[in-house]
């Protein structure tokens, strides 16, 4: 197999100064952008700016699908009459293009989207073309080589040097307030947490503890918002046969009213059924599916906070982090703090990432890129 | 003899725990056997093996002192020149760049970076030993 990297040697010298290269096979320019780029399923979080600063020059969270036109779509229609859209744009335009999600469960699944995808990421950081793009990208923590090697291949020309690094870890470091890092009382999300991402498929459990999470430091577990979205339907076809409610309205009356811990009746959602409006009482549907999810991440939960060091394990459990799109869910916090705190844990502290979610590894992978040793990036041949 | 007990401890030092303890029910006891028939006394064996086993050690401490100011040093990534010193840093990848010790001060983004590259060189040289044999 051919490697998509090429290592060679780095001159010592700070990313600040000018540098020689640009973007693969063009001409050279004397401007490096910095590049944290969260390549998500759905969507994926980019963030640049230019090295030795803290300044965030782009910040924007991007569907993650392309859209290819398809043929004989009549002048005009598109705008511009691109052929490629991308994000937003391409769902628009759902009727005239052939949509296609470069990730599946993470990883690359279509690689040729994948890299029409980063070509795009790469005109949103530099409109010009010319500058050199550093980009630190985030992967699942558990993700084998192959699928970093599938990152590097598409992002070969496109990116000029690049760096992987876990979504757990990056998450902590866009969490960490480092104004407060060494402040008494801070405890700094990058030395010791846990970080549990409620995603739509899956819910990783990660322990984060001052060294890149491997393998056996993270848990994946089969279940999350869209399996909540399963279960609150299969309840609802059963009670409300032919109810004509569409999967994205499921999910958006879970969005809305989803919660964990006990009943939360009544709880009346006004929905649409055969074209007339209704109110029914959905306390017990959405809370039992929503339960649900405590019970199955539990374990996982359990099982990463007894693998940590006996010297680590009480402050691990002040900084429990839930992150994701579950972790919007009213009560989850509250519930899975008190669960542990009644198996005996040491006075846990739970914690919500808070509305900002969707931006922290991101956020990380910007602080890396500004962090990294010249001779610490990997070499993308054009 | 002590060579092949220092092959065995280096091998677990460095993670090669399965080649280890093969070598040490296969080929030990016959290398003891050969030794003790050549007329070194067998009750001299244990203190022989803990100095072996202190030596192995104190280079793993050693390294461990060392990866991080090479790791600095080195252009990346090594030149042929500098290959058998690549193998010694790609030794003793987890332990010492990758977990710090408690208490000790937090460690830089560049510092977890570097243990996180040793991890990914560790995968990679395991990934080839077992490709090799
Ligand atoms: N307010 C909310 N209440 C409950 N669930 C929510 C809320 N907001 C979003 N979600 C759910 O979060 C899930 C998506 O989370 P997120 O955006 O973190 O996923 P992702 O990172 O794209 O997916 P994955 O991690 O599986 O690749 C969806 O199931 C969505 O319905």
């Amino acid at each position: 197999m051919i490697s998509a990297t090429l290592e060679k040697p780095a001159a010592p010298a700070n990313v600040s100064t000018p540098t020689s290269a640009s973007r693969p096979g063009t001409v050279k320019s004397a401007k490096t952008v910095l590049v944290g780029f969260d390549l998500g399923t759905n969507k994926s979080c980019v963030l640049s700016g230019p090295p030795g600063s803290t300044d965030i020059v782009l910040s924007k969270i991007v569907p993650s699908v392309v859209g290819y036109v398809r043929d004989g779509i009549v002048d005009g229609i598109i705008a511009g009459n691109a052929t490629v859209l991308y994000g937003e744009e391409a769902m628009r335009n759902l009727l005239h293009v052939r949509l296609v999600a470069p990730l599946e469960n993470g990883i690359i699944a279509h690689p040729e989207a994948a890299r029409d995808f980063f070509q795009h990421i790469r005109s949103l950081v530099d409109p010009s073309g010319q500058a050199e793009i550093r980009a630190v990208v985030g992967v699942p923590a558990n993700a084998g080589e192959p699928a970093r090697e599938d990152i590097r291949r598409c992002a070969q020309g496109v990116f000029d040097r690049i760096l992987l690094i876990p979504e757990p870890f990056l998450a902590a470091l866009g969490y960490r307030d480092d104004s407060r890092v060494g402040q008494p009382g801070y405890i700094d999300p990058v030395v010791n947490s846990l970080f549990i991402d409620i995603g739509g498929c899956t819910s990783d459990i990660c322990l984060v503890q001052g060294y890149f999470p491997t393998r056996e430091d993270q848990i994946s577990v089969a279940f999350a918002g869209d399996a909540i979205d399963q279960l609150m339907s299969d309840e609802l076809d059963r009670t409300y046969p032919n109810n004509g409610l569409s999967h994205h309205k499921v999910r958006e009356i879970k969005e809305t009213h989803g919660y964990v811990g006990p009943s939360r009746r009544p709880l009346d959602v006004k929905v649409i059924m055969g074209g007339k409006g209704h109110t029914i009482e959905l306390s017990d549907v959405i809370g039992r599916a929503c339960n649900t999810l405590v019970d199955k991440i539990y374990p996982a939960v359990t099982t990463l906070i007894e693998r940590a060091s006996s010297d680590s394990v009480v402050t691990l459990l002040q900084n429990i982090i839930v992150t994701g799109g579950g972790s919007q869910m009213k009560g989850f916090d509250t519930v899975l703090q008190k669960r542990l705190a009644d198996d005996g844990y040491e006075t846990p502290k739970v914690q919500l990432a808070g509305q900002d979610y969707k931006r922290y590894v991101a956020v990380g992978a910007l602080k890396a890129a500004r962090g990294a040793r010249e001779n610490q990036w990997q070499h993308l041949l054009a | 003899m002590l060579h092949l007990y220092r092959r065995i401890c280096v091998l677990r030092a460095t993670g090669e725990a399965f080649a280890a303890s093969r070598l040490e029910s296969d080929e030990l006891p016959r290398a003891v056997a050969e030794a003790t028939a050549a007329g070194i006394p067998e009750d001299s064996w244990p203190l022989r093996f803990a100095a072996e086993e202190k030596r192995v050690a104190d280079a793993e401490l050693l390294a461990e002192l060392l990866v991080p100011l090479l790791a600095e040093r080195l252009p990346w990534p090594r030149s042929p020149a500098t290959a058998g010193l690549s193998a010694v840093l790609d030794a003793f990848p987890a332990k010492s760049a990758a977990r710090p010790e408690p208490g000790a001060p937090p460690p830089t983004v560049a510092d977890l970076i570097e243990g996180m590259l040793a991890q990914e060189r560790g995968e990679h040289r395991q990934r080839a030993t077992r490709r090799a044999s």
